[in-house]
């Protein structure tokens, strides 16, 4: 009894009368009954080390037999406090300690036993939300308002080949928009992040001035390119959020939520936002090499064009992908 | 060949309760278990209340109550000090006529059961093991070896596999128990010790990935440990 854990304990250990090693299993029967041979207990299911046990009712009518099932030492509480219900939320919350994959992560065990959200916390979790998504349609309200301001110039001059450098401006909004919802529905809680705000407030702020350079190639391809930077910054800073969430993950649903947004953060870090900035870059680029070309004879308007439709291809994608998410997003809200 | 209404395979509490529970609804039962004798340690040792619900409809919980130890508070300790106190006592309190967290050990608990079923004049069939067994819409034909080596076959409408974790009737069966066993090594002990956290009150220590807790017993003042050491990583084998 070297461990820390027990040392702390100050136990003066007189007589051992036991003493045995155990695993912790998370494993449960493909089915609990095959015709006429039914499984009961841990033969059927074994969720967590067996401490504790306790016979449900059974889930189906038909099913005469009481049903046996051990539970894990969290469920004291919950369990004692919710098992005459034999509502939803008893079992939801007997389920809760019995995700080991917590455990699987290193998790301390005192988070573990705090799984359970206090109705406090989720109505702090709620508030900032709010205010993100609020922030988050302001600010692009705010961006939209300097883009319907020059693209006013385009219409009033009947300049239909500057309206390429207005799609992709609007196609910047509806990206940043859809990004940062999907981002808030996903991963936003208590505590509210200022870090990721002010980084993401000067980042409209970046597509403000980016608006008002319709029709200047060099500036609008120069600010592209530095606000892919930015962005590609923001994206890797919303790492750290993103692997707090993970860590607090416990339902399967939210892990495989966190899982699915991790994996798209890495693809945008490691190759749409790069493509992006590299498509940028190689546009200013050819107008400093070809003024003549592109700047002259006006070939800078496809350059516009090419950027808005690599626009379109990722928002495709941002609908795609959230697509995906909203079934696990409804999932983790359901817990 | 011998006919019985019911065969349940494995004497554990989940054997046991399904045996008392059959019989006292008047259907007879055999159950057979490949042990010599019940547990002798605490082993699954805390009851909870819904089981206590249960209990009562069989007219048991009094007893099992007082064979245990109620537990009044959760002691949270951290760094050798003790950091929060859950109190338990009525943690279901108007949710339950038994609004608190029991500890009965296993041991103790099978004992009982035990106890009730031979009142009602059922044997729990020591060292007898199940063999294999043939199943159809119409029942089990079930191959068991008896304590003196001979074997015997079963027929039977009904085959409970109450045979734990490694169940042979499972396996018979062919059905497949999927997930795994995590890396994280769980330790349990009963033993007779001194210090604060040597009281009737349930002591949690929580130490990063680690925690140990030290649950009160009944007889001779003892305690039952069970800490861990590092959560692991992953399970180690699907199925």
């Amino acid at each position: 009894m070297k461990d820390q854990a027990v040392e702390h304990l100050k136990i003066a250990v007189t007589k051992v009368n036991w003493f045995s090693t155990y695993r912790v299993h998370h494993r449960v029967a493909d089915s609990f009954r095959r015709g006429r041979i039914f499984l009961l207990g841990d033969a059927a299911h074994q969720p967590t080390p067996g401490i504790m046990w306790s016979i449900k009712p059974p889930p189906h009518r038909h099913e005469f037999a009481p049903t046996v099932f051990r539970y894990g030492i969290f469920c004291i509480g919950f369990a004692a406090a919710n098992d005459p219900l034999t509502s939803r939320e008893s079992v939801r919350l007997e389920i809760v300690p019995i995700c080991s994959r917590s455990l699987n992560r290193r998790q301390s065990l005192a988070k573990f036993a705090l799984v359970r959200r206090s109705s406090a916390r989720r109505e702090l979790d709620t508030t900032v939300l709010n205010i993100e998504l609020t922030l988050a349609s302001i600010i692009q309200g705010v961006a939209l308002y300097f883009l319907i301001d020059n693209a006013r110039n385009v219409v009033a001059l009947r300049d239909l080949r500057s309206t390429a450098y207005v799609a992709a401006g609007l196609c910047v909004i509806f990206i940043f928009w859809s990004r940062s919802i999907i981002h808030t529905l996903t991963l936003i809680a208590w505590p509210l992040e200022f870090g990721h705000n002010f980084f993401y407030i000067a980042c409209t702020l970046g597509e403000s001035v980016l608006f008002t350079c319709i029709g200047r190639p060099k500036a609008w391809f120069g600010l592209s390119t530095a606000y892919a930077a930015v962005v590609w910054l923001l994206f890797l800073y919303d790492l750290r959020l993103l692997r707090t969430r993970a860590r607090e993950a416990c339902t399967d649903a939210e892990l495989r939520l966190y899982g699915a947004a991790t994996a798209d953060q890495w693809l945008n870090i490691r190759l749409l936002i790069p493509a992006l900035f590299a498509f940028n870059l190689a546009c200013l680029i050819a107008i400093y090499l070809r003024p003549v070309l592109f700047l002259n004879r006006g070939a800078h308007y496809y350059l516009c064009a090419a950027q808005a439709a690599g626009f379109v291809v990722y928002l495709w994608y941002v609908t795609r992908f959230f697509a995906t998410l909203a079934p696990l997003i409804a999932a983790t809200r359901e817990e | 060949m011998s006919e019985t209404p019911v065969l349940i395979v494995g004497a554990g509490p989940t054997g046991l309760v399904l045996a008392l529970w059959l019989t006292r609804c008047g259907v007879a039962v055999r159950l057979i278990d490949k042990t010599v004798e019940a547990g002798t340690t605490s082993r699954a040792l805390a009851v909870q209340a819904r089981t206590l619900e249960f209990y009562r409809q069989l007219g048991i919980d009094q007893e099992v109550v007082a064979g245990g130890v109620k537990i009044s508070n959760l002691n949270l300790w951290v760094r050798g000090r003790i950091a929060a106190r859950v109190s338990l006592e009525d943690i279901g309190q108007g949710l339950s006529p038994f609004s608190f967290v029991l500890v009965f050990p296993q041991d103790a608990h099978e004992r009982l059961l035990i106890k009730h079923l031979v009142e009602l004049g059922v044997r729990v069939e020591r060292q007898t093991e199940l063999l294999d067994f043939r199943s159809d819409e119409k029942g089990v034909e079930a191959r068991l070896k008896l304590p003196n080596g001979s074997q015997e076959i079963v027929a039977t409408p009904f085959l409970f596999g109450c045979d734990g974790a490694s169940s042979s009737v499972r396996e018979i069966s062919g059905i497949g128990f999927p997930r795994g066993t995590y890396s994280g090594r769980f330790y349990v002990a009963d033993v007779e010790a001194r210090g604060p956290a040597t009281d009737d009150q349930l002591h949690a220590d929580l130490e990063g990935a680690d925690f140990a807790l030290v649950f009160p017993l009944k007889e001779k003042r003892t305690h039952s440990t069970r800490w861990s050491n590092r959560g692991g990583e992953g399970p180690s084998a699907d199925v």
